[in-house]
C-alpha cells in the first residue's frame, strides 16, 4: 500500500512551476556552434594529462618613498607532481573500510551514494550475513541487515547480492532445493521472497535495474520481476544455453562450459540486438563482456584485450591476472598485477584502462598477498592496505 | 584520435535540448554551458559503453543533475540571500519569464539539491523512484527535498505574485 505523498499535493504551485520552467527553457540561450569541437578538445586534453606550469612574477619595489627599481622576479616553475596512484587521482572515489567486521572476513557487494557500503560475510558471529558499513562508523562499526544461522540452516548460503539506493536483493542458494530471490526496501520493509529460480550456479546472476530485478541463468531462461514483488516475466528464447548476465546483455558461450571454437554471441535483451564477437577464445579462462573481450592465456600472463568487433586490440606485456573470466569493469577497467620494472623490484597492482591503454598504480605489491588481497565488483575494485584496512575504488566516479 | 561513431551526431542533435535543461537546472547560461560541456566530455569517455548499455541522453542528463549538486557543494557558492540577484532582471529572456510570475526569481533562492529535485520532477516529469536513482538518494529524501523546495517557493513569492496561485490567474500559465 503506497503512502500519501504530501510533497505531491502541490496544487496550483506545481502547475505554475511547470509553466515557469518550460518558459525558462524556451528563453535559454542556444548552445555554442562549436560545442562538439570544444568537447572533443577538452576530452583530448584531459586524456593527455597536461598540467599548467607556473607563471613569472613581477614585483615593484618601493625604496625610500620613491619608486625604485622595477624588479622582475622569475620564479622557477614548481615541480609538476602528477598523482601517481588511483587514490591520488580520484580521492573522492575511494572509501576506506576495515579489513574485518566482528572478526569476520567479508566481500564488498555495493556502494551506496550516501557513503554506506553493503557487504557479505559468510560467518559473522555464526551467521551468513549481509551487513551495512556506515561511513562514519555510527551507530556501530557495522549493522546487520540479513542473517542466516549457519548452525540452524547449514544447507543455505547467500550466493549473490546487489543493491542500489532503493533496494537490496540477494540470491539464496539451498542445497537440494531451488534458489530463491529475495528483496528488501531500504526504507524498512520486511524481506520478501520474489521468486524461486532453479539452480543458478555460482556465477553472478542477478541484476538490479532501478526497481526491477533480473535473474538467471536457469534451465528455462532469464526472468525479470519487480523488486516490490509480482509475477516474474520470462525473456523468451533465453533458456537452454549457458550464458553470463551483463544486464542488459547476455553473453552466450563465453568462459567455461563452452566448446573451444563455438562463437561468442551477445544479445541485448532490452533492444533485441544480437552480434557475434570477433574473438577467438584460446583458453576457457578467456571471456567477453558486452564491449570488450579479454584473453589471458592458461597461466594468466599473456593478456590481450580487444573490442567485441575485433578493433582496439592491445597486448599487456608484463601484466598478469589470477582471475578467470575477467572482463573490464564498467566496460573499461581491469585490475592487473604488474611485474617489478627491474629485477628484484616489487611489482604493483595497477588499474588499466583498456580504452586509452593507460595504467595507474593502485598500490605496490607487498611481499605476501592473502586470498582477500584483491576484490572486484560490478563497478568497483577493492584491495588490502594493511592488516587493518582495505580500500574500495568506485569506478563510476572516475574518468 | 579517432572519434567514436555517432557521438558527433548525438551532440549536434541534442545540444539545444541539453542546454535548455542545463539552464533550467542552474538558472544561468554560464553554468548551463559548463554543465553541458562537462557532461558531454564524460559521455565522450564512456561513449562505447553507454551507447551499448544505456541511453546516452539519460546518461548526460543524469550527469548534469549530479554535477550541478556536487559543484555547488564544492564551490560553496552562497546564493541563498534574501535579495534576488539583480542581474537577472536585465536578461531579456528572463524578463519574459518573470512577467508571468515571481517563481523564476524565487527559484534562485532554492538550495541546489532541492532545485534539482524540482526540475527533475516538474520539468523532466520523472517519477520519484527515477529521481532517487539519478541523484543516488533515497525516495524519502526526494520527497522531503521536493517539499522543502516548494515551501521555499511559497515563502518567497511576493504577496502580489501569490495571486497566481488562485484559480483566476491559472489561465495565464
Amino acid at each position: 500500500m503506497s503512502e500519501p505523498d504530501p510533497s505531491r499535493d502541490d496544487g496550483a504551485l506545481g502547475v505554475v512551476l511547470l509553466g515557469t520552467l518550460n518558459r525558462a527553457a524556451e528563453a535559454a540561450p542556444p548552445p555554442p556552434p562549436d560545442l562538439y569541437r570544444t568537447v572533443t578538445r577538452r576530452y583530448a586534453r584531459r586524456r593527455s594529462g597536461l598540467v599548467a606550469t607556473a607563471a613569472a612574477v613581477t614585483v615593484l619595489v618601493l625604496l625610500g618613498g620613491v619608486v625604485g627599481v622595477l624588479r622582475v622576479i622569475r620564479h622557477e616553475p614548481a615541480p609538476v607532481t602528477t598523482p601517481t596512484t588511483v587514490e591520488g587521482l580520484w580521492p573522492d572515489a575511494v572509501r576506506t573500510l576495515p579489513t574485518k567486521i566482528g572478526d569476520a572476513d567479508y566481500t564488498v557487494e555495493a556502494l551506496l551514494a550516501d557513503g554506506r557500503t553493503i557487504v557479505h560475510a559468510r560467518d559473522l558471529r555464526g551467521l551468513d550475513a549481509i551487513a551495512m558499513l556506515d561511513p562514519d562508523g555510527r551507530p556501530a562499526p557495522y549493522q546487520l541487515v540479513v542473517g542466516y544461522s549457519r548452525a540452524m540452516l547449514p544447507d543455505v548460503q547467500i550466493a549473490d547480492v546487489v543493491a542500489n539506493d532503493g533496494w537490496l536483493v540477494w540470491r539464496l542458494s539451498r542445497r537440494g532445493s531451488a534458489d530463491q530471490i529475495w528483496s528488501m526496501r531500504w526504507s524498512g520493509d520486511r524481506p520478501r521472497l520474489l521468486a524461486e529460480a532453479g539452480s543458478l550456479g555460482s556465477v553472478p546472476s542477478i541484476a538490479l535495474d532501478g526497481d526491477r530485478v533480473i535473474y538467471g541463468p536457469s534451465p528455462t531462461g532469464v526472468r525479470s520481476v519487480p523488486a516490490a514483488g509480482g509475477v516474474p516475466t520470462l525473456f523468451p528464447g533465453t533458456g537452454g544455453r549457458y550464458w553470463r548476465l551483463h544486464w542488459p546483455w547476455l553473453v552466450v558461450g563465453s568462459g567455461m562450459n563452452r566448446a573451444p571454437d563455438a562463437p561468442i554471441e551477445l544479445w541485448n535483451l532490452r533492444t533485441g540486438e544480437r552480434i557475434t564477437a570477433k574473438f577467438r577464445q584460446t583458453d576457457y579462462s578467456d571471456a567477453c563482456g558486452p564491449v570488450w573481450c579479454v584473453a589471458r592465456g592458461a597461466t594468466g600472463d599473456r593478456i590481450v584485450t580487444a573490442r567485441v568487433d575485433g578493433t582496439g586490440r592491445r597486448a599487456w606485456p608484463g601484466y598478469r591476472t589470477n582471475h578467470i573470466g575477467l572482463t573490464p569493469i564498467v566496460d573499461r577497467y581491469l585490475p592487473l598485477y604488474r611485474e617489478g620494472r627491474t629485477a628484484g623490484a616489487p611489482g604493483s597492482l595497477d588499474l588499466v584502462d583498456v580504452v586509452t591503454g593507460r595504467a595507474v598504480k593502485i598500490r605496490t605489491m607487498p611481499e605476501t598477498t592473502p586470498p582477500t588481497f584483491l576484490g572486484t565488483g560490478r563497478y568497483f575494485v577493492s584491495w588490502l592496505v594493511d592488516g587493518r584496512h582495505k580500500k574500495v575504488l568506485d569506478l563510476r566516479e572516475i574518468d | 584520435m579517432a572519434e567514436p561513431d555517432g557521438f558527433e551526431e548525438f551532440v549536434s542533435r541534442r545540444a539545444a535540448a541539453l542546454t535548455r535543461y542545463g539552464f533550467v537546472l542552474s538558472g544561468n547560461p554560464h553554468d548551463a554551458a559548463d554543465l553541458v560541456q562537462e557532461a558531454l566530455v564524460r559521455l565522450r569517455g564512456a561513449w562505447g559503453r553507454v551507447q551499448r548499455r544505456d541511453d546516452p541522453e539519460a546518461y548526460v542528463r543524469t550527469t548534469m543533475a549530479r554535477l550541478h549538486v556536487s559543484w555547488w557543494r564544492k564551490r560553496r557558492r552562497e546564493r541563498l540571500t534574501d535579495a534576488v540577484p539583480e542581474r537577472w532582471a536585465y536578461d531579456p529572456g528572463i524578463a519574459r519569464v518573470e512577467e508571468d510570475s515571481g517563481i523564476w526569481r524565487a527559484l534562485a533562492l532554492v538550495p541546489p539539491r532541492q532545485r534539482t529535485v524540482l526540475v527533475l520532477r516538474y520539468y523532466e516529469g520523472l517519477a520519484d523512484e527515477t529521481i532517487a536513482d539519478r541523484l543516488r538518494i533515497s525516495r524519502g529524501t526526494v520527497r522531503s527535498q521536493a517539499q522543502r523546495g516548494l515551501r521555499v517557493l511559497r515563502d518567497h513569492l511576493d504577496p502580489h505574485d501569490r495571486d497566481i496561485l488562485s484559480t483566476e490567474r491559472r489561465r495565464h500559465v
